[in-house]
């Protein structure tokens, strides 16, 4: 095994890989429709397509790696981090039970603070997320994972909103900078979410410098993010992703935000950043529906539960579970409190093995229309 | 390999030159990537799309090109994200896609699935940092640039990856 030899393996395995036909097309449909990429996307199986192994959209080899969602050990301490100045959000940022592994051993019903047994990560496994320099340390055998909200921007362009995901990511210390440094940086990782639906607005290439937490506050040094060409409510909505991701760990309830070291009173030329920022009401920024889990590309048992929230003046949401393009379930969900207030509600659901594809949303009130959808394609095995 | 298309371009004319220019080889870059070629495809659509709507900003069919290049990167790591570890993966995974092409020469068929089989294990940055090195064949430079690193950090990925290959493949025997 040597350099060239893998050089001719690449190779001889790229030569392979043939792109099925229809892609201009599509691209072209999509530029035209004023998609700008975030990629809202119907599940596809094209005959062409290889055989894919087990574990859905995103099944395959062993993940450790940046942010890699897995199985581990949760160190009970790890996760019930009981401190004073804990503020309690609203809607629970609380660990929810992870997204459905393969292979995962828990049912659908599993408790938040359930302790499984697992895999440690191997020596060498890269800490999460992000292009880890030099000096970054590895996770080492004692590391822990857990599952931390992050936030992205969703719903239409025009007028984003706040959606949230649980991401299980690998953890050094579990203090609550080593939590916020996990979360951002997994946040900052990439364009969008697990859910491509779910946008991350931060320019290409933005890198945390360091997080630091005192009195409550953490102070969120950026580096690679000075310009960035959006208008002012996704740049509102960016800074509101951030300080709900960040203050979503006990601890911490406000953030300052630098760039590249120094303080900045305005950011992008659109929003007002000195001082300390903290969450803005649910009701401005939250989406009105999330379809909190399962999560999108989730693999579930055949019996699970769907979890829905809702900031609804009827608290009335609505649950349609189709397979391709059959609609195979369609409910009203009455949740548990109506707006302003955020509600939730869970809905126990049989099916067959197979994909299907979830989505939960409002009917409007003043037109009958179908609104602020939330669509997760998950795997039932 | 590419000129600077010219200025007069629309956003329309520069994605249907640059998919015909780069199209394949960023599926096949985001498949050895990802080891999913239909995540793979949506992933170069998606990126296309995007490019659609920052053309104005970019106008130069170099500069596209490591644009694209980066937005796989980035949602290949995104993708990456979801993977679940399967412990039981290498005992459970399936062979790979079709039979290799006739031109694969020397190397047998079982080496070569062992080799990529390896190369599903490594942590994501070894695998990019080999994939990009060794597939695209970019200088240690370009590639600490497209995955946003230090030289020293491409590096030590490329030497980890190399090593861990090696390990796995002497563990075949």
């Amino acid at each position: 095994m040597n350099e060239e030899m893998l050089r001719r393996v690449l190779a001889d395995e790229a030569d392979r890989i043939e792109p099925g036909p229809g892609a201009l097309p599509e691209i072209q449909r999509r530029t035209a429709a004023g998609d700008r990429g975030g990629a809202w996307r119907r599940w596809r199986r094209p005959a062409w397509s290889p055989p894919r192994f087990a574990g859905g959209r995103w099944g395959g080899w062993s993940p450790l790696a940046a942010g890699a969602v897995t199985v581990a050990t949760l160190s009970v301490a790890a996760v019930v981090v009981g401190l004073a100045s804990t503020v309690v959000p609203t809607p629970s940022d609380r660990v929810e039970p992870p997204p459905g592994a393969v292979g995962a051993h828990r049912s659908a019903s599993a408790t938040p603070d359930e302790v499984r047994p697992g895999p440690t990560p191997p020596d060498g496994a890269a800490a999460p997320s992000v292009g880890t320099g030099p000096g970054t340390p590895a996770a080492g055998p004692t590391a822990t994972t857990a599952g931390l909200p992050v936030y992205y921007l969703g719903g239409d362009p025009g007028r984003p909103r706040l959606y949230r995901e649980f991401h299980r990511l690998w953890l050094h210390d579990g203090s609550a900078r080593d939590r916020a440094t996990a979360a951002l940086r997994n946040l900052l990782d990439g364009p969008v979410g697990m859910d491509p639906d779910y946008r991350n607005p931060w320019p290409v290439g933005t890198d945390l410098r360091e997080v630091t937490v005192a009195d409550g506050v953490a102070t969120v040094d950026l580096a690679g993010a000075a310009d960035n060409d959006v208008d002012e409510v996704t740049a509102r909505l960016a800074v509101q992703q951030l300080v709900w991701t960040v203050t979503a760990v006990p601890g911490i309830s406000g953030l300052r935000l630098r760039l590249d070291g120094a303080p900045v009173d305005r950011l992008w030329g659109r929003v007002d950043t000195s001082g300390v920022l903290r969450r803005a009401p649910a009701t401005e920024v939250l989406a009105p529906v999330w379809l909190i889990s399962p999560q999108h590309a989730d693999t579930v048992n055949r019996s699970f539960q769907v979890h829905i929230a809702g900031i609804l003046p009827e608290a009335t949401a609505q649950l349609r579970i189709q397979r391709g393009t059959r609609t195979v379930r369609e409910q009203f969900v009455t949740l548990s409190i109506a707006g302003p207030a955020q509600g939730e509600a869970k809905v126990a659901v049989t099916l067959p093995p197979g994909r299907y594809t979830l989505t939960a949303y409002a009917i409007s009130l003043a037109d009958g229309t179908e609104q602020f959808l939330d669509d997760h394609t998950v795997t039932v095995r | 390999m590419t000129r600077p298309g010219p200025p007069q371009w629309s956003a329309d004319e520069a994605i249907s030159s640059l998919f015909a220019a780069h199209y394949r080889p960023l599926v096949r870059l985001a498949t050895l990537l990802l080891h999913d070629q239909g995540a793979a495809e949506e992933i170069v659509q998606d990126g296309y799309v995007a490019l659609h709507g920052h053309w104005s900003r970019l106008r130069d069919a170099d500069r596209a090109l490591g644009y694209l290049r980066t937005s796989v990167l980035n949602r290949c790591r995104s993708a990456l994200r979801h993977r679940r570890v399967v412990t039981a993966y290498l005992a459970g995974a399936g062979p790979v896609a079709d039979a290799p092409s006739a031109e694969s020469g020397a190397l047998d068929l079982l080496q070569h699935d062992a080799v990529m089989a390896a190369l599903r294990t490594l942590p994501t940055r070894q695998r990019e940092a080999l994939v990009l090195r060794y597939y695209l064949d970019l200088s240690e430079a370009e590639t600490a640039d497209l995955m946003g690193v230090s030289r020293g950090a491409v590096k030590s990925h490329t030497f980890r990856g190399l090593a861990a290959l090696k390990q796995r493949m002497g563990a075949e025997r």
